[in-house]
């Protein structure tokens, strides 16, 4: 097909971008989706309430990748917690501490500190616009009762199949009280890529020092921010500010699978104290198969109280 | 109906293995690398929720389903917001633009995106005609003539030549 084109398309031929990868469906994200869409029921959208899907595929991928390697063990157990990817940032949501996010869609930053930046809006300096806000999404209090609860609720009203409760049921039943604590826990941590992806597994990302994602607050006249990578408490309802490409901007490769694999590994045993088990893969597994939560944004919260505002961190 | 479930499990399966790739290819083009994995997967997810629909050649339909999923985050809140930097980029020449020939990225970034898709379809997701009509919904002769009009803008984007800021390299091995 390719010879018969006209010298123009067939030179856009020549410089496609992105390639399909044949290998692709067999890589170990690909088949948790697979497995993820075999197990939808048809017609029925909507699922029982459980933590966010991405978070739960990364976790099962990184314990499946587990299984082939060596365990680590974190001496400090979140010392590694900083994306070492100039792209992206890994935080901690804290789901205590709540504070208020600026109104400013863009703003102009100036580093105060190592970590720290003052920003308002039309204010020459560093440019970020808000892509998102801290959200938590495990609710308190995981455990072994409130996930049982959940399954009847949502096998009464239909969110779960009948084959569904049973295999969580079990799952439930089977994995040690410790491990919902540990659950609620990995359920505060997130990644969060910037993009600005460019050709051939590239990527643009501010200079050293620069911040490429920042959690901003605001206070009474100023917007107090501070770098997201590395914040294992990042207060809830924080604006997620990422900073706007600009002419200074170098390209770099973007971060490996496998180095986004490791670092989820190691947060499972900083976590955990170990790598799953059977049984408690076995419920990672099933969770995403039977109880993948469809909205990012809706019914996360259910059955709490509104949180009162406050910041108690320093 | 459990046998006839397995072996509609097993024919998406294999499906999902022939298609994955090229309808991720088709996301990370137009998306980037992390959205595309959710595109692909949201797109196989709608095609396992429709298998009844499922066409005997499904690339096309998926395309057609790629299409809407990168529509619809296109439209959503703040990914809207991140997706327009790197939209941005994409017109400056830095995101998913053709690969090491200067020359032609510029004239694919001075198109429409509408012109591109056009293009793409053909370029590089290596479509028939009539197989490309079908992602977009027209017919073949409309899309014919969409991809004779694009064509055209494209190569009067070719003459008119690189910007001054960008290198010109000899590109007469590469056409």
């Amino acid at each position: 097909m390719i010879s018969q084109l006209p010298p123009s398309l067939a030179r856009l031929v020549a410089a496609n971008p992105v390639a399909a990868d044949e290998r692709r469906p067999r890589a170990p994200g690909a088949q948790a989706a697979l497995a993820r869409i075999l197990a939808t029921e048809r017609e029925s959208p909507r699922r029982i309430w459980w933590p966010r899907r991405r978070v739960v595929s990364v976790l099962i991928i990184a314990t499946v990748l587990a299984g082939c390697g060596a365990a680590l063990r974190a001496a400090d157990p979140f010392g590694f917690w900083r994306s070492a990817a100039p792209g992206s940032a890994q935080y901690g949501v804290n789901p205590a501490v709540h504070v208020v996010a600026p109104k400013a869609g863009e703003i102009g930053c100036t580093l105060s500190g190592s970590a720290a930046l003052t920003c308002q809006p039309g204010r020459s300096g560093i440019r970020y616009d808000m892509i998102s806000e801290t959200t938590t999404a495990v609710p308190r209090q995981f455990t072994r009762q409130s996930a049982l609860r959940a399954i009847a609720t949502g096998l009464a009203d239909g969110r779960v199949s009948a084959t569904g409760a049973r295999h969580l049921r079990a799952d439930i039943l089977a994995v040690p009280g410790s491990f919902f604590a540990a659950y609620e826990e990995l359920g505060r941590f997130e990644t969060m890529g910037a993009g600005n992806y460019g050709a051939n597994g590239k990527q643009l990302v501010p200079p050293h020092g620069i911040p490429i994602l920042i959690a901003c607050e605001q206070l009474r006249a100023t917007i107090a921010c501070h770098n997201l990578n590395g914040d294992e408490h990042a207060p809830v309802g924080a604006g997620i500010y990422a900073a706007i490409p600009a002419s200074n901007w170098i390209s770099v490769p973007t971060e490996s699978l496998r180095a986004a694999y490791a670092s989820s590994q190691r947060l499972i045993i900083a976590v955990l104290g170990h790598p799953f088990t059977a049984v408690e893969l076995r419920f990672m597994i099933d969770s995403a198969r039977y109880a993948t939560v469809v909205s990012h944004s809706g019914g996360v919260l259910q059955g709490h109280s509104a949180p009162t505002l406050r910041r108690t961190s320093p | 109906v459990d046998s006839s479930e397995r072996e509609r499990a097993e024919r998406f399966s294999s499906i999902f293995e022939e298609n994955y790739g090229r309808v991720h290819a088709y996301a990370e083009r137009r998306v980037g690398r992390d959205v595309a994995d959710d595109v692909a997967a949201e797109t196989l997810l709608i095609a396992w929720r429709r298998r009844d629909a499922l066409p005997a050649d499904p690339l096309p339909w998926l395309y057609g389903i790629a299409r809407n999923v990168v529509a619809r985050h296109h439209h959503s809140g703040a990914r809207r917001r991140a997706l327009r930097r790197s939209l941005e980029l994409e017109r400056q020449g830095a995101g998913a633009e053709p690969a090491d020939d200067p020359a032609l990225a510029a004239a694919w970034a001075a198109l429409t995106r509408r012109d591109r898709e056009v293009l793409a379809l053909i370029a590089w997701e290596e479509l028939p005609v009539g197989d490309a009509a079908k992602v977009l919904g027209c017919s073949a002769p409309v899309f014919s003539v969409r991809l004779h009009r694009a064509r055209r803008r494209f190569e009067a984007e070719l003459a008119r030549g690189v910007p001054t800021a960008r290198p010109v390299p000899d590109l007469t091995e590469a056409s």
